[in-house]
């Protein structure tokens, strides 16, 4: 067992005083590193002193019900990370702590903790011992008075389920059964979320009725937040015998769940329709569900349309190009007109996903035009989206046909009012520079990056220099110094200090891909020059570039920009006395 | 040093700090602040921000815009605290700002940096629900006493967080008073953190009870005799942000967009570069996203 080593600065016997703390903020710190204490103390004091007290903490916060979630996520963090290790394997320990967390008010600390407890049944050595303990504790959650502790129960009995003797699998049984006819929506709920009917299955004794009652039971509950699972269970049973034997029974569940008429049940299904595809196969898809997908994309709720124009791209690879040509794509005229920019904005990510799958012609023919169409929405979103796709068409149709009317495009994107849309369509540079090189970097595209790089607001500038960075990562240092560099360079001498920062920043972030001899040809000078700038802020960041050249590139330059660091030592500028001595002391 | 860059990276995670920390920095601040004149010498360039009011996520979006201290030099007119949710951090900030760099910001006092005020707008609640006692404030309204409540910019650019006073007709009226005290109810110190200018001639009764408002004779008298081209100030909200007045001889600067999460308000900057050029950076409310979320509270059951 590795023993952890003790990175907090602070000596254990305070990490251990500080479980105590009324500081919620030292107690959440302690709680983050238990498994350093446990393993600090050993195993037997853990089991000993550890656990029972981490046990007090709990009917202590449960009594008082204090907002301390942030205690308990932290705890079954915690417990969860190699505890079982920690009490010496002995997981029998550490039950009774994760029972009283299967009964808290955050869902996700008792999923965690009903997992963990799965995971310490499977490491109990004998059979008999899992049965006891296990049944015990299902049945201690299940006739709790706090209805939410039965969330626990609905993923322990599929995991024990098939190591337990018949009478207590039909006790168990009926304990689902139970729960899935509660008459609290939210206990329903449970059981539907996590129906796990390949476990059922697998038990063996139990006959498809079983499975077949409970999820006619759940499809036919008023509340649609039940009915919406049983798409997750139909797909996770479609690896059993049962699925192969009730085609039928499965086929119409689907069926009955694409025609709900909540909407947030079809958009759950729309949602799992690659995964559905899958489980069935192409051909039963095409015969079953893809009308349901055309339909939805004309459906009346705008949220539907999205996730349907969302998941062409997945679903297109289980159509074939005639079906996407006669079908599917006359569909998409309407869709790329909707009033909604988010249904857009969802054909926007999967559109161009067809291309591929249709060839040339088609492409040019009728992908084309919806791009075309996309490209100049209203809705900066939209384009931003389009463009992080662009690959897609390009490489079916090439570049040139499109560098016409994406350059226009990103030109205006590029003078948005809102800084966030010009900070993120430089981002899409890259994309670009990857997908397709330096063709498209022309000198209309290196305009608008110099452009971003001079803009008003800091963030955009500062969004340029990383993406110059990359792409000096992606072009080489070369292209860069014939293109972009030395325009760059020439920042030096406007007027306005912060954006002779520029030079500088840019320097720092390109530092990785300059070689010594470019940094002494031409850095070096720059850094001479800015060194002598009468604004102080400059002079300063001068240090912090040359320290971080010298130290990044050691060799040949250290000298010279020991030297630039020294004539800056007796700075009328106190900062930046203090940033060149320390510069230099740090060499 | 590091203690001080330790803090700064705490705080700009909008993490409070520890009571013993908070005094520390206090004490600090007050060795830098005590030798800072009545009327502070501002140099070029520099970036003027009005009022922030505790509106901690948009004084980063302020950051994002205008760039970082100390990259960036800047000059707050006070009113850092009071109504927004997160006086504390913001204020905290901006000071160990100004003792890790203090000749990369000045701050200026508002007329919310008061004991007798910010007991009623916030601060002293939010210390109190913070610290779960009043130290903290205690040593803040402390700092409080000892900010300069003026700053002039290479000689030319008057700056204050209200207005003018009847009591200060040259520069060095300010500098004869004692400013290391509570915002007293009434005179020169007063007037300077709580008049307004208005469209009339010569001086009025305010509407806020302390100060005056004044026209823009006053304004244009002032400037002419102590040779400034404009004054700079803050203290009212202007919804574009920014507003000029008096052909340009006194400018407001406000920078609490959507002041009190409420009134939908632009914010902005006034960039003064190297030559003392002018520019407004225009900025909006930090949104939800930006904000981050505040605590891990899961979304309960129930709320399906």
């Amino acid at each position: 067992m590795p023993k952890i080593e003790n990175t907090t600065g602070m000596p254990i016997n305070l990490i251990i005083d500080e479980l105590k703390s009324d500081d919620i903020r030292k107690r959440i710190h302690s709680v983050k590193h238990l498994d350093l204490i446990a393993s600090t103390i050993g195993p037997e004091r853990t089991k000993s002193e550890l656990i029972p007290f981490i046990q007090g903490m709990l009917k202590y916060h449960l009594e008082l019900l204090d907002d301390d979630d942030e205690v308990l996520i932290e705890l079954v963090e915690s417990l969860s990370r190699n505890f079982i290790e920690l009490v010496g394997g002995q997981a029998q320990v550490l039950l009774p702590t994760f029972e009283a967390l299967c009964r808290v008010e955050d869902a996700s600390v008792r999923e965690k903790a009903a997992n963990q407890l799965k995971k310490c049944f499977a490491l109990l050595p004998d059979q008999k011992k899992i049965e006891e303990l296990s049944m015990g504790i299902i049945k201690r959650l299940n006739d709790s008075d706090y209805y939410l502790a039965k969330n626990a129960v609905v993923i322990l009995v599929p995991a024990i389920l098939n190591q337990v003797s018949q009478n207590n699998q039909n006790d168990l049984i009926n304990i689902i059964l139970k729960i899935s006819q509660d008459q609290i929506p939210q206990v329903r709920k449970f059981s539907s979320m996590y129906f796990q009917v390949f476990r059922y299955i697998i038990a063996g004794f139990i006959n498809e009725t079983f499975i077949q009652n409970t999820l006619n039971s759940f499809i036919k509950d008023e509340q649609d937040f039940i009915r919406m699972y049983i798409v997750d269970a139909l797909i996770a049973s479609s690896k059993t015998a049962f699925f192969q034997k009730q085609q039928n029974f499965v086929l119409n569940m689907f069926k009955q769940l694409a025609e709900d008429q909540s909407w947030r049940v079809r958009y759950y299904f729309c949602d799992k329709l690659a995964e559905i595809g899958e489980s069935v196969g192409k051909d039963s898809y095409r015969k079953n569900f893809q009308n349901y997908h055309l339909k939805f994309l004309q459906d009346s709720e705008p949220e539907m349309k999205s996730i349907a124009a969302l998941k062409i791209e997945k679903l297109s690879s289980l159509m074939d190009a005639e079906e996407i040509m006669n079908k599917l794509i006359p569909l998409l005229k309407s869709i790329q007109s909707d009033s909604n920019s988010f249904v857009r904005n969802s054909l926007a990510s999967s559109v161009l996903s067809l291309s591929p799958i249709i060839g040339k012609k088609n492409t040019s023919e009728q992908i084309l035009p919806i791009f075309l169409t996309l490209l100049k929405d209203q809705d900066s979103d939209v384009r931003i989206t389009l463009f992080k796709k662009l690959s897609l068409l390009t490489s079916v149709l090439g570049v040139d046909s499109l560098s016409q009317s994406v350059i226009p495009a990103l030109t205006e994107l590029a003078q948005d009012k809102n800084w966030r849309i010009r900070a993120s369509t430089i981002e899409v540079l890259s994309f670009f520079a990857r997908a397709i090189g330096p063709e498209f970097l022309s000198d209309k595209v290196l305009k608008l990056l110099l452009d971003w790089l001079g803009d008003k607001v800091y963030s955009v500038r500062q969004t340029a220099i990383q993406q110059t960075a990359q792409l000096i990562q992606i072009l080489g240092i070369a292209w860069a110094d014939r293109n972009l560099l030395t325009k760059i360079w020439g920042f030096q001498s406007i007027q306005n200090y912060l954006q002779r920062l520029t030079v500088l920043f840019t320097i720092t972030q390109i530092a990785s891909s300059l070689n010594n001899d470019y940094i002494l040809k031409t850095i070096l000078p720059l850094l001479q020059q800015m060194s002598k700038d009468s604004v102080a802020n400059v002079r300063s960041n001068v240090c912090k570039t040359a320290i971080l050249l010298a130290k990044e590139k050691g060799g040949n330059v250290v000298e010279p920009l020991k030297k630039v660091l020294q004539s800056l030592c007796d700075d009328q500028d106190a900062e930046v006395k203090y940033q060149a001595k320390s510069a230099l002391e740090s060499l | 040093m590091s203690d001080l860059d330790q803090w700064i990276a705490k705080l700009k995670n909008c993490q409070f700090l520890t009571e013993q920390e908070v005094i520390s920095l206090c004490t600090k601040a007050k060795e830098i602040l005590i030798s800072e004149s009545n009327v502070e010498i501002v140099h070029t360039p520099v970036t003027v921000c009005g009022d922030i009011h505790g509106q901690f996520h948009d004084l980063i979006e302020l950051f994002k815009v205008g760039g970082d201290c100390p990259d960036t030099n800047y000059l707050f007119l006070g009113d850092l605290v009071d109504r927004g949710f997160n006086s504390v951090e913001t204020f905290l900030l901006l000071l160990a700002f100004k003792v890790r760099f203090p000749d990369r910001i000045t701050i200026i006092r508002g007329n919310h940096e008061s004991r007798q005020t910010t007991q009623v707008y916030g601060f002293y609640d939010e210390c109190q629900r913070k610290y779960g006692s009043a130290n903290i404030w205690r040593h803040c309204t402390d700092v409080f006493d000892y900010l300069t409540i003026s700053a002039v910019i290479e000689n030319r650019v008057f700056c204050v967080h209200g207005g003018l006073s009847p009591n200060i007709v040259e520069i060095d009226d300010v500098k004869s008073l004692d400013r290391k005290q509570e915002v007293p109810h009434e005179g020169a110190m007063c007037d300077l953190l709580w008049s307004d200018p208005e469209d009339i001639i010569g001086w009025g009764v305010s509407p806020r009870g302390a100060g005056y408002i004044f026209g823009g004779d006053i304004t244009k008298e002032f400037n002419r005799t102590n040779n400034y081209d404009f004054i700079c100030r803050a203290h009212q909200l202007v919804l574009e942000g920014y507003k000029t007045m008096f052909d340009d001889q006194l400018i407001t600067v406000w920078s609490a967009p959507n002041y009190c999460y409420r009134v939908g308000n632009q914010a902005s900057i006034l960039e003064l570069d190297d030559n003392l050029e002018k520019k407004f950076k225009i900025f909006l409310a930090a949104n939800v996203e930006q904000r981050g979320l505040i605590g891990r509270h899961p979304v309960p059951d129930y709320f399906l």
